[in-house]
């Protein structure tokens, strides 16, 4: 029976019973075991998992940092941990690349206290720009990963990998895909341990990772990873590693053994129930999926008496990898299937899963079958808010510098659809890659711009800023300056001027300051708000050779408004429809989601989506887009 | 018996508000649910879904294993806060699915700036209803605004068509802890 349902995610009563999402139930699993520090760049679909720690209302607040980047994060959770703290490091799967420098030595030097690193995967790519597999990161970091199948798990496995990092002397790595992250279950809490107080750090020869020394700890490392992956859970106590976790089995003897992981184990117990096969295959899912425990999967096998092993898995086919060569090495001989069925790209849902099953069990009659749609959904892409500067930002650029730019994209807001850049790829790709295409094309083809976000500035643009005032690059870099990191939910950047508790940041980076600092010749400033501003500082630059920089400064529209405002007149647009000649210029150029069509096919605008920027006015080649003042019935902020 | 309900909308519409508020009170209810989100069009205009899964007979019978996705054809319930999203759920759904969505239809920037036609409500419904699925199809948005001055509570005047057709399964006692009065009786005007 569920105890009451509790709202406070930072209760310190156990088995109280809470809602999460899956990255939030991570995240109470760090509060649970005690993390001093947690540290993240905010990235989807795991921004969640620091948001509800840093709460400032919560106990909490205070130990929980917006790094810079992944990379800085990184280390900065492992000097917390080497100092004997207990450390949470919260990233998403492209993320880890940009963590896998440091990644790659805390294996040789290891950590103190327990330092979990938690990951969020994005197959599918719904909320990246990839869906890279970033569990195989771990078959040169060796670092553990653990996969939690359900809700109450991620909890419970989060809190368990802190113990399991200090017995391993190795950070853990916790993997949610995004579907789970946003997921929501229910969980039960357990105790709360208190942060470690006074630290310490001492010398330590394994933290110098030379010659001699890093060969010694790369064997080290690969001894580690051996036992755990040989760990029977019978030695004795003294060679007990705390925090394993039991894998998940369902053996029984039967020709089929399914291997699978994380949310997919209850997906597969399920589909088997479905095809009315569960008497037909057997089933096991490590916790800990690397290293595999080859003697908990080997077991498995025997008891099973498998004639074959079926790997269900997302993307690349990491259990496979690692079981495959396990399976060689013992010289058995067995049919291994897997990445043949279900494809090492897109989200694996329970359709691909029952399907695959069913083909391989000869179920197929028995697959369920939804309705025979005709009517096919249409892809829907996201766009730019109402009111956000990027849009008229991109309207300018088409207009004024014309549609034969060769045009840099970089992550962030400013890469929403319908994707006005040639590229795009991971954190600044803008600038860096428009460097090069400069160089190739040597002023003989057409002229090259850039655009990066300001966080994204800020996390590692600022290097190819370097680069490319050094080399005099010939681009025009657009720094897209909305003042938070605002397709995550709008965490501060370093310029932002306020932290996460609102306070004033007295060390605020003043972005056009920085620029010059770096080298650049060249800087202007332009508000996106006035179209015609934005079009005369890009047609002054246009002729221009060599390396320019403007910062396009305007607060994102989502977050200005959440401030109060006093002031009883509001403004608001609206279109004239006897001047309107229906060009569509505003509904099918612009496309603010605040204009739809009336019944006659007219634009018209919705004013509980408009939130009054005025780029519809400015674009209308007609004036009939006219602005009003209304007087507000509250007198004040709607 | 395990149930499945799918809230589908675009990023903006409340798709999360709905579906936390569901989950509350399932959890409260039954205690034991599951499910899955898709957000990555959330603030964006991009489609948006929650997966709700639940098993009615409660945590006094605690049944088997619930994934946080399920079989084709097998959704009871699905709420449209959009209604041409629903479509890209049709596999999920069978006859037997009750189908409670607004008549507003967005098209998609990527169809209006190529001038692309697109669905009508009215074709919806139809292809619903060919179908065999029962659709209560309204314009909670305009009826929302009539109501209360404001288009956002189209959400809860469709929650509440929504637990009139759940048969008992939630009702809006279980909302009770979790609005204020106001917005409870606008889950009221509808059931």
């Amino acid at each position: 029976m569920l105890n009451a349902l509790s709202s406070d995610f930072f209760t310190t009563e156990p088995g109280s019973s809470l809602i999460l999402s899956g990255a939030a139930a991570s995240s109470r699993g760090a509060y649970e075991a005690g993390a001093g520090l947690v540290v993240t760049y905010p990235g989807s679909p795991v921004v969640e998992a620091f948001d509800v720690l840093a709460d400032q209302a919560g106990p909490m607040a205070g130990r929980c940092h917006i790094v810079v980047n992944e990379h800085v994060a990184f280390h900065k959770a492992l000097g917390y941990s080497l100092a004997g703290g207990r450390t949470l490091a919260i990233m998403k799967h492209v993320g880890f690349n940009v963590a896998s420098d440091p990644a790659h030595y805390s294996g040789y030097t290891g950590i103190v206290g327990g330092m979990v690193i938690l990951l969020g995967s994005d197959p599918g790519a719904n909320c990246s720009t990839s869906e890279f597999d970033c569990r195989l990161y771990s078959l040169h970091t060796h670092l553990p990963v653990i996969e939690p199948g359900d809700f109450q798990e991620a909890l419970d496995m989060t809190r368990g990998a802190f113990d399991l990092s200090e017995s391993t002397g190795l950070p853990i790595i916790i993997v949610l895909p995004s579907r789970f992250c946003y997921g929501m279950g229910t969980v039960r809490t357990g105790r709360v341990k208190e942060p470690v107080g006074e630290m310490s750090f001492s010398r330590r020869e394994e933290l110098t990772n030379v010659g001699p020394r890093a060969v010694a700890r790369h064997r080290l490392l690969i001894e580690k990873i051996e036992r755990l992956a040989n760990y029977d859970g019978k030695t004795s106590a003294a060679d007990e590693i705390n925090g394993i976790m039991p894998d998940r089995r369902l053996i029984r003897r039967a020709e089929t053994l399914v291997v699978t992981s994380g949310i997919y184990f209850d997906m597969v117990v399920e589909a088997l129930k479905v095809l009315n096969a569960s008497a037909d295959a057997a089933v096991f899912a490590p916790v800990l999926t690397y290293p595999m425990n080859m003697t908990s999967f080997f077991s498995a096998i025997e008891e099973s008496s498998c004639g074959r092993v079926v790997f269900v898995e997302d993307l690349e086919g990491y259990l496979q990898l690692q079981a495959s060569s396990a399976i060689a090495r013992r010289g058995l001989s067995i049919e291994i299937r897997g990445k043949d069925i279900f494809p090492p790209w897109g989200a694996l849902d329970f359709s691909l899963i029952i399907r695959g099953l069913a083909e391989l069990l000869g179920r197929v009659e028995l697959l369920p079958s939804g309705l025979d749609a005709k009517r096919k959904a249409v892809h829907r892409e996201g766009t730019f808010c109402p009111g956000c500067p990027h849009r008229s930002f991109f309207f300018a650029l088409n207009q004024v510098l014309g549609p034969d730019l060769v045009i840099g994209g970089d992550i962030g807001c400013s890469s929403l659809p319908p994707h006005f850049s040639d590229w795009l790829t991971c954190m600044n790709s803008g600038p860096s890659i428009a460097a090069g295409v400069s160089l190739a094309l040597d002023g003989k083809g057409p002229r090259v711009v850039s655009c990066i976000g300001d966080s994204t500035l800020f996390h590692g643009g600022i290097q190819t800023i370097i680069e490319c005032a050094q080399t005099d690059s010939d681009q025009i870099c657009f720094i897209l300056d909305n003042s938070w990191t605002a397709m995550t939910g709008h965490q501060p950047t370093p310029g932002t001027g306020r932290g996460l508790d609102g306070r004033v940041n007295e060390s605020a980076v003043d972005i056009a300051a920085l620029l010059r600092a770096c080298g650049v010749k060249r800087v202007l400033k332009a508000d996106p708000a006035s179209i015609r501003q934005l079009g005369a500082v890009m047609n002054r630059l246009a002729g221009e050779k060599g390396f320019s920089c403007v910062v396009v400064a305007r607060e994102c529209r989502l977050q200005a408004r959440r401030r109060p405002d006093d002031n009883p007149w509001k403004t608001r647009f609206a279109v004239v429809s006897q001047r309107c000649r229906a060009c569509d210029r505003c509904y099918s150029v612009l496309t603010c989601p605040a204009i739809f069509k009336d019944d006659e096919g007219k634009p018209r605008i919705d004013d509980s989506l408009c939130v009054a920027c005025g780029a519809c006015r400015q674009v209308c080649p007609n004036g009939a887009i006219v602005q009003v003042k209304v007087k507000s019935r509250e007198g004040g902020k709607e | 018996m395990i149930r499945n309900l799918v809230v589908v909308g675009i990023g903006g519409q409340g798709v999360h508000f709905v579906s936390t508020l569901l989950r509350k009170a399932l959890g409260a209810r039954y205690g034991r649910f599951t499910g899955y989100d898709e957000r990555g069009g959330a603030q964006r205009y991009g489609p948006v879904a929650s997966v709700i899964r639940f098993e009615d007979s409660g945590p006094e019978k605690p049944g088997g294993v619930m994934g946080i996705d399920f079989p084709d054809g097998s959704a009871d319930w699905a709420l449209g806060l959009e209604a041409s999203e629903l479509l890209r759920f049709d596999h999920k759904f069978s006859s037997d699915t009750i189908i409670v969505c607004d008549s507003v239809v967005v098209p998609p920037t990527n169809v209006r700036r190529v001038d692309g036609g697109y669905f009508s409500a009215d074709e919806i419904e139809r292809h619903y209803r060919a179908l065999g699925c029962r659709v209560d199809m309204r314009d909670f948005t305009g009826l929302a605004e009539r109501m209360s001055g404001n288009r956002l509570n189209a959400n809860l005047l469709a929650l509440g068509v929504l637990l009139g057709k759940m048969d008992g399964a939630l009702e809006i006692s279980d909302f009770a802890g979790l609005l204020d009065e106001r917005r409870l009786a606008l889950i009221g005007a509808c059931l």
